[in-house]
């Protein structure tokens, strides 16, 4: 296989998501992710797995550290090596706009102009699966047509105003496209998945006609009002999904993998999700411990009770202190006591003694990072 | 911060001591703690102690060795003036070069030695478990203007007729060498890491070869030789945690000794992290039917049974009903449902069908690498 024939453009998230604190300085990318992961772990993932290595990532300025630290130069995912290019471009136009800076299409054109590739990928991070592009690229490169869409068929209480609905006919092609709305009376909806299959020197003249426009729209938004109009293919993916588009689906889906079933399918199917390296000490459970249907990531030490709940790396939880239906983002510190339900608590939070925290299963508390709670906070 | 000095690590033992857990890799090789293999700790301290070049010598099934070491890039050896080098004996114009004995090793790799160059060598085993600052062994070396700087740790005395005995004078200078007394005169025990000046170093052995004087060993030849020609040979004490895993009993010690948080390597001090070679698994999964107590878990688990004072390697399974008690389980490892297993070393991969029985009574019991025991249910 000539190696540069695929290139790949990756996006932070699709519209405007209400995440609260826990995006308030990270984009949606680089969320944890069950312990261990963050969230554009998994579309990186689905590209190398691909044997993609020509990726370039658009993130918004305001909000690069996060994304630098976790990607580097792109070891882990194997694009760093020679014959790979990792390509990071911000814009700095507001986050919830859908017009583009000025030289958003400059850049991605010169980029998309020097890969000399046949096909592009984009996707973007809010969409959590482990997807066989391969497969997706092998079908989309058979029909002949210049564009290939991926959709989920979802319930519609996994859906927001964000995504699109495809109508598609059956010969898999995609004949028109709505906006999700509430008050439909379908189950279920066949919504895009925003990652597509498309030949890149169709993309590349699409692209100069939108920049040629008084405002041109971001990407996504021009891919989106194509599908329909190219009479794109539509291609079916059936492994598990999560559509990540507030703090509770944000919430659900990392409980999702406490499910052994939903677990597998995502970090056991033939591919591997590969994130940073860390070193750190194995977890340690002490006497005193007790522990049942939870994940933990490496480097914690526990001493306490855990049920139900996603634990990352370097956590503490001191004697007596319960931690039930919650997520722990790395680095948080319990004392002796503590009882925690229904929480996200994000890197470094540290928790003195006797404190309760309490939400609901629907409106999980966000503790933002680095705080210190020293009182009880109850939903 | 360079220093000058090259790390070699001697990691060619076949270990036969180790039985079955040697049979197919070299003993460096061997996982430990959950996370590592034996040699990550003498490169991390590399790595640590701001060495920038590192051979490991090796001839014995080097395999697993290379994948694990790569291209160093694990302990950060691959900047643009570090690395590691994998040394194995080759056929050259002038004969095979074999190692006959741990000096001889590096004589047989003098050439590469003289590519780097080095100021001083830091000969070092690939089999040790502990944390230690090279380079403050190698700024007492400096400040004695020694040609021989040997590591040593106090053992208990009725231990120290199992190691070389190097009796100092009040400037901790070696005066003395016994190679396992009968009955020590003190209880110096040399951890086998030594640093020379490489010079120095290179004559002794150069001149050994043409001479016909046997130069082949570290403690049988080349130590008591620099004694006999009255250098500078001093003693480094070393007070840390250090542990030989050369048997099967001291392997499963030094891994019960790790598990607990406070363990007497201060394995959690994150100023001295070891690094290893890291396979990216997912978080490990405790399910509702596990029970752990005083036990290390790490990525890629899927425990549902009972574990006691134990360590669990990386993609260990153990089904629902099986106990694990004081045994140290390594790598892929599947535990079947109600098996019991006490005291005993689990090789990767191995298989112990359901409700089959381990259990170490007076030793350790061991299941070799991708070993099935029992009767293994079909699944999987």
């Amino acid at each position: 296989m000539k190696i540069d024939k695929y290139c790949a453009i990756l996006g932070n998230a699709v519209g405007s998501h209400e995440m609260g604190e826990l995006t308030e300085n990270r984009p949606l990318a680089t969320l944890p992710f069950d312990g261990k992961y963050r969230l554009i772990d998994f579309q990186l993932s689905n590209l190398i797995n691909a044997d993609i290595h020509n990726v370039y990532a658009i993130f918004h300025e305001n909000k690069v550290n996060s994304v630098l630290d976790h990607i580097r130069n792109g070891r882990e995912w194997g694009l760093s090596s020679l014959l790979s290019h990792l390509f990071i471009g911000f814009y700095n136009k507001d986050f919830n706009s859908h017009y583009a800076d000025d030289d958003y299409y400059e850049k991605l054109l010169t980029y998309l102009k020097r890969t000399s590739s046949d096909y592009t990928i984009f996707s973007t991070c809010d969409i959590l699966c482990n997807i066989n592009l391969g497969q997706v690229i092998h079908i989309h490169s058979a029909s002949e047509r210049t564009m290939t869409v991926v959709y989920k068929k979802l319930p519609r209480d996994k859906m927001s105003s964000e995504n699109q609905v495809l109508e598609i006919d059956e010969t898999d092609t995609v004949i028109g496209t709505k906006n999700f709305t509430e008050d439909s009376a379908c189950e279920e909806e066949t919504m895009s998945t925003g990652i597509y299959v498309i030949n890149t020197n169709w993309l590349i003249q699409q692209m100069e006609m939108e920049q040629a426009q008084e405002n041109p729209r971001k990407l996504r938004y021009l891919l989106s009002s194509l599908v329909a109009d190219v009479k794109a293919l539509a291609y079916e993916y059936t492994g598990y999904l999560s559509n990540i588009h507030d703090i509770n689906s944000y919430y659900q889906s990392n409980m999702d993998m406490l499910n052994p079933q939903k677990f597998n399918s995502l970090f056991y199917s033939s591919q591997k999700v590969i994130t940073k390296v860390k070193n750190e000490e194995a977890t340690y459970y002490s006497e005193d411990s007790q522990v049942e249907n939870s994940h933990f990531a490496s480097g914690s030490i526990v001493d306490g009770r855990v049920e139900h709940s996603i634990v990352s790396r370097n956590c503490k939880i001191s004697k007596n202190s319960t931690v039930k239906d919650s997520i722990l983002f790395p680095r948080v510190n319990i004392g002796e006591n503590v009882s925690i339900e229904y929480a996200i608590i994000d890197k470094g939070v540290v928790i003195s003694d006797n404190v309760k925290i309490k939400g609901s299963p629907d409106a999980p508390i966000v503790i933002a990072k680095s705080r210190q709670i020293t009182e009880d906070i109850i939903l | 911060m360079s220093n000058g000095m090259l790390a070699l690590i001697l990691a060619g033992g076949q270990g036969t001591r180790l039985g079955k857990l040697t049979q197919s890799i070299a003993k460096p090789a061997v996982p430990f703690g959950g996370r590592y293999r034996i040699i990550d700790f003498a490169l991390s301290n590399c790595a640590n102690s701001g060495i920038k070049n590192v051979g490991v010598i090796t001839q014995y099934q080097p395999l697993a060795l290379n994948e694990h070491i790569g291209n160093g890039s694990s302990w950060g050896l691959d900047g643009v003036d570090s690395g590691v080098s994998i040394l194995q004996p080759y056929s050259a114009a002038e004969g095979n070069k074999w190692f006959e004995g741990t000096s001889h090793a590096i004589y047989q790799n003098i050439d590469y030695i003289d590519h780097i160059n080095p100021e001083h060598v830091l000969i070092l085993s690939g089999d040790h478990i502990y944390k230690m600052d090279y380079d403050d062994m190698l700024k007492a070396h400096r400040d004695k203007l020694a040609s021989l700087t040997v590591a040593v740790i106090d053992v208990p005395l009725k231990e120290a007729s199992r190691f070389g005995i190097m009796n100092t004078d009040s400037s901790n200078r070696i005066v003395e060498f016994e190679e396992k007394p009968e009955n020590p005169k003190s209880t110096n025990a040399s951890m086998g890491i030594y640093i020379f000046n490489w010079k120095e170093l290179r004559e002794t052995l150069v001149s050994g070869a043409k001479n016909g004087v046997d130069m082949n060993d570290f403690g049988k030849n080349v130590i008591p030789a620099f004694l006999d020609a009255g250098e500078g040979v001093y003693a480094y004490e070393f007070n840390g945690y250090w542990k030989d895993v050369g048997t099967i009993e001291s392997l499963h010690e030094a891994n019960m000794e790790y598990i607990s948080p406070n363990n007497k390597l201060d394995s959690r001090n994150r100023q001295w992290k070891i690094y290893s070679r890291n396979e990216i698994v997912p978080p490990n999964f405790i399910t509702e039917k596990a029970e752990i107590q005083d036990s290390l878990v790490v990525d890629g688990c899927v425990v549902s049974g009972s574990i006691k004072h134990s360590i669990l390697s990386t993609n260990v399974q153990v089904k629902e009903g099986a106990r694990v008690e004081d045994t140290f389980v390594m790598p892929g490892a599947i535990i079947g449902e109600n098996a019991i297993i006490k005291n005993a070393i689990i090789g990767s991969g191995a298989v112990i069908g359901e409700g089959t029985e381990i259990i170490g009574e007076d030793e350790v019991q061991v299941v070799g690498y991708k070993e099935v025991v029992g009767v293994p249910s079909d699944e999987n």
